[in-house]
C-alpha cells in the first residue's frame, strides 16, 4: 500500500463531524449565518426575497472576477488589472453598439480584448522575472488610459440594447445569477477533479518541483492568465448588461473586491492554496457587507471601517486555524 | 483551546463592529417636530402646507424615511445633504445617507439597497445621466418615488424621475460670458480651466460660455473657441490638478492671455496659486458663490463668480419630496437659483449661504430663503445638447 493510499485511508477514518470542523469554509459559513441572523434582527427588511435577489445581483460581477483571481493566486500570481480591463471591455462593447454594431460583435470584441490583454500579461509574467504585482499594476493604469481614449472621457449609453442578463429571469431571479452559479460549479469541478486543478496547486505550491515533475510551468501560467481574461470578459458582459452604459469607471475597485473575496475565502497570496467554495463564501461576505450596512442605515464612511475589520478578522481566523491544524 | 477561544472572540468582535457601526450611522430618528420648513408658510399655499406639515409631523411616528444617495464626497453634495437632512429632521423624517464614490455600479447598488430598506423616497445625485436613468427605472419599478438633485437623468432613458432640481450649468456659463464681455473685447485671449470631462457640467458651462460670447462679439461659438480660447484643459474640479494645469497654461501661452474662466472655486484656488508667482493680476471668473469667494470678489481679488448654492437646491428637492408624499401637485423639473456676483453686488441678499448650512437652516426657519417651488417654473426634462462639446475637451492643451 502506497503512502498516499495510507493517508487517504486515514482521512476516511476521521469522523464526519470532525471533518466539518476542520474545514476552513465551515467557519466562514457559520460567521456568515450569524451575521445574517444579527442583521435580520436589526433590520427586518434585510431578510426578504427582494433583498436576497439584490445581494446576489450585486455580487455576481465581483464573484466571477474572484474565480479568476483565485485561479491566478493559487498559481502563485496576482492580477491588479482586472477592474480596469473590465472597464475597457465594457466601454469598447458600448462603443460598438452605440455606433450601430451588433451585440454579438460587441461581445466577441470584449472576449478578444480581455483574453489578448491577459495573455499579454501572462506572457510577460511567465517569460520574465518581473513580479506579477508590478506588471498588472502597470497594465491597470494602461487599461484605464485605453478606456478613457475609447470613450473620450464620456459615456456610451446603450439603453435597451443589451439588458439580457437582468431582463431574462427564471423563478424571478435574473439570468446573471444563474451564470455565476454555473461558473462556480464548473470551476469547483476543475479545481477538485481535473488534471488542470492538480497542476494548478502544484505550480503555485512549488514551481520548481512542478517543472521537475514534467509540467511546462511557463505555458501553464500563460494559460491561467488566459482563462482569467475569459472570466473578465464574462464579467464585463454582465456588468454592461446590468448598467447599460459604457463608462471608463465601471470596473474601478473591482480588483480589490475580487482579491478580498479570494483572500477571505482562504486563498493564499503566496500561492498553492485556495478553493472555489471558500472564494464564493468570501464573495458573498464582501457583497453582503455593503448591502446589509446600507439596509441597516450605517454611515457610508463607517462602512469602510466595518468592511476592513471583517476582512482582517476573517483572514486572521483562517491564519490561526492553519497554525492550529 | 486558547486559539478556539480567540476565534470565538474574533467572531464576537466582528458582530460587535457591525452593531457599533449601526450606532454610528447617519440615520437619526427625530421624534420631535416643532415646525415646518419656514419658507413654505409664506407661500400661496401656506395654509395647505401648514396642514400638510402638521399631518406630516403626526405621521412621523410611522417614520417617513428618505434614502439619500450622494455621487461622491464633493462638498457641494455634502452641503446639500446637510440642508436636506436639517429640513427633514425638522419635519420628523429619517434620512439615510450613502455614497456611490462616483462609481456607476455603486449607484445602482445603493438605489437597490434603499428600496430593500423600504424607504418612502429616494434623493439621488447621479454619477452620470445614463446611470441615473437606470436607477430611476429601478425605483419606478419598485414604486418608490425618486428625486434627482444637481444633475438630470437621461431624458431618453427608461426611468422617469418624480422630481428634479438641476444646476443652471448652461445659464451660469452664459452669465459669466456676459460679465466677461462687458470688460473684454472680441480679440481677448481666454484660458478655460474646466471641470471633469464627460459629466456634462463642464461641457454645459463651456457651451453656454461660448454661445453667449459669440452673441456678444458677433461671432460663431466655433470662432470664439478657435480664435479666442488659447488654452483649455480639465482641472478635474480639484485645486491641485487645476494648479498644475494653470501652470501648464502659463508656460504654453507665455503669460499672454487676458482672462481666465475657471469652472469652480476649488479649482480657482489652484489657479490663483499658479498665477501668484507671475506677479500679474489676471481677471478670474468662476462659479459657485461660496462665502470666501464672494469676499474675494468684494475685495477685487476675483473678477466675478456665479452663486449656485447647494443649500437652495436641497430645499427645492425637500419641498418636492414633501409635496409628493403629501399627494400634492408640484413642478417636477426645476432649476436651482443662479445669482451673478460682482464687486457691486457682492453684498446682495440674493446671495444665499453656501457653506454655512446652519445659517441657511435658520433662514429657512424664518422664511428668509425665498425658495418656494409653487412659484417656480418648470425647466424641462433636459439640458441643451452638449454632445458636440466632447470634441473640444482638452483640444487647446497641446
Amino acid at each position: 500500500m502506497s503512502e498516499l493510499q495510507v493517508n487517504k485511508a486515514e482521512i476516511n477514518k476521521i469522523p464526519i463531524g470532525k471533518k466539518i470542523l476542520k474545514n476552513d469554509n465551515t467557519y466562514l459559513l457559520t460567521g456568515l449565518i450569524l451575521y445574517i441572523v444579527v442583521i435580520s434582527m436589526i433590520a427586518p427588511n434585510f431578510a426578504t426575497q427582494y433583498n436576497f435577489s439584490v445581494v446576489l445581483q450585486q455580487l455576481v460581477v465581483p464573484a466571477i472576477l474572484a474565480v479568476g483571481m483565485c485561479l491566478v493566486m493559487v498559481s502563485g500570481g496576482i492580477d491588479l488589472s482586472v477592474g480596469n480591463l473590465l472597464s475597457l471591455a465594457a466601454c469598447f462593447m458600448a462603443f460598438v453598439i452605440y455606433n450601430g454594431g451588433s451585440v454579438f460583435v460587441a461581445i466577441l470584441s470584449a472576449i478578444v480584448i480581455c483574453v489578448a490583454g491577459n495573455l499579454f500579461v501572462g506572457f510577460i509574467i511567465s517569460r520574465t522575472d518581473l513580479e506579477p504585482f508590478i506588471v498588472t499594476l502597470g497594465m491597470m493604469i494602461a487599461y484605464k488610459g485605453l478606456a478613457l481614449i475609447t470613450t473620450n472621457g464620456a459615456e456610451f449609453p446603450i439603453m435597451g440594447e443589451m439588458g439580457f442578463a437582468t431582463s431574462i429571469r427564471f423563478f424571478n431571479f435574473p439570468l446573471m445569477i444563474f451564470i455565476m452559479i454555473a461558473v462556480y460549479i464548473l470551476f469547483w469541478f476543475i479545481f477538485r477533479y481535473s488534471r488542470f486543478g492538480r497542476r494548478l496547486y502544484a505550480v503555485g505550491d512549488n514551481p520548481e518541483a512542478a517543472f521537475l515533475a514534467g509540467i511546462n510551468v511557463k505555458n501553464f501560467k500563460l494559460l491561467v492568465y488566459g482563462i482569467n481574461g475569459l472570466l473578465v470578459a464574462l464579467a464585463s458582459i454582465i456588468m454592461l448588461s446590468r448598467n447599460e452604459v459604457g463608462n471608463p469607471y465601471l470596473g474601478t475597485g473591482l480588483e480589490l473586491d475580487a482579491i478580498a473575496a479570494a483572500v477571505v475565502g482562504g486563498t493564499a497570496l503566496s500561492g498553492g492554496k485556495g478553493n472555489i467554495i471558500g472564494t464564493f463564501l468570501g464573495a458573498v461576505w464582501i457583497g453582503i457587507i455593503s448591502n446589509s450596512l446600507n439596509v441597516v442605515g450605517v454611515s457610508a464612511f463607517v462602512q469602510y471601517i466595518v468592511t476592513g475589520g471583517i476582512i482582517i478578522a476573517a483572514v486572521l481566523v483562517n491564519s490561526l486555524r492553519s497554525k492550529n491544524a | 483551546m486558547k486559539r478556539k477561544l480567540l476565534i470565538l472572540l474574533l467572531m464576537v468582535v466582528t458582530l460587535a463592529l457591525v452593531v457599533a457601526g449601526c450606532g454610528g450611522g447617519e440615520t437619526e430618528d427625530t421624534s420631535s417636530s416643532n415646525g415646518t420648513d419656514g419658507s413654505e408658510s409664506s407661500t400661496n399655499e401656506g395654509g395647505t402646507d401648514s396642514e400638510a406639515t402638521t399631518e406630516d409631523s403626526g405621521e412621523s411616528d410611522d417614520s417617513t424615511e428618505v434614502g439619500y444617495v450622494l455621487a461622491g464626497s464633493d462638498i457641494f453634495y455634502q452641503k446639500g445633504f446637510e440642508v436636506f437632512q436639517g429640513l427633514a429632521e425638522e419635519n420628523g423624517w429619517e434620512v439615510t445617507k450613502t455614497t456611490s464614490d462616483y462609481d456607476p455600479k455603486n449607484e445602482i447598488n445603493n438605489v437597490q439597497d434603499m428600496i430593500a430598506k423600504g424607504v418612502d423616497a429616494i434623493v439621488l445625485t447621479t454619477v452620470n445621466s445614463s446611470t441615473g436613468s437606470k436607477a430611476a427605472a429601478i425605483a419606478n419599478e419598485a414604486g418608490v418615488p425618486i428625486f434627482f438633485v444637481t444633475a438630470l437623468p437621461d431624458p431618453n432613458g427608461e426611468g422617469v424621475p418624480d422630481g428634479s432640481v438641476s444646476g443652471p450649468w448652461y445659464e451660469s456659463g452664459a452669465g459669466i460670458a456676459e460679465l466677461a464681455a462687458a470688460e473684454h473685447g472680441p480679440d481677448s485671449k481666454i484660458i478655460l480651466i474646466e471641470g471633469a470631462y464627460g459629466q456634462g457640467i463642464g461641457e454645459l458651462h463651456r457651451l453656454g460660455f461660448l454661445e453667449q460670447l459669440a452673441e456678444e462679439w458677433d461671432k460663431t461659438p466655433e470662432q470664439v473657441f478657435e480664435e479666442n480660447v488659447v488654452f483649455n484643459q480639465t482641472g478635474g474640479w480639484m485645486t491641485d490638478e487645476a494648479n498644475t494645469v494653470m501652470q501648464d497654461a502659463i508656460t504654453k501661452t507665455g503669460g499672454d492671455f487676458d482672462f481666465v474662466f475657471v469652472m469652480n472655486e476649488a479649482m480657482k484656488d489652484g489657479v490663483l496659486k499658479a498665477i501668484q508667482p507671475t506677479g500679474k493680476d489676471y481677471p478670474i471668473y468662476t462659479i459657485n458663490g461660496q462665502e470666501g469667494t464672494v469676499k474675494q470678489v468684494a475685495d477685487g481679488v476675483i473678477e466675478a463668480t456665479y452663486s449656485i448654492p447647494p443649500t437652495t437646491e436641497a430645499q427645492i428637492a425637500f419641498q418636492q419630496v414633501k409635496a409628493n408624499l403629501a399627494g400634492e401637485d408640484y413642478p417636477v423639473f426645476l432649476k436651482n437659483v443662479a445669482v451673478p456676483v460682482t464687486e457691486e453686488t457682492a453684498d446682495s441678499p440674493d446671495i444665499r449661504p453656501w457653506l454655512e448650512t446652519e445659517k441657511y437652516l435658520e433662514m429657512a426657519k424664518n422664511n428668509e430663503t425665498g425658495i418656494d417651488i409653487s412659484t417656480m417654473e418648470e425647466a424641462g426634462a433636459s439640458d441643451p445638447d452638449w454632445s458636440g462639446q466632447l470634441d473640444l475637451n482638452g483640444a487647446k492643451s497641446n
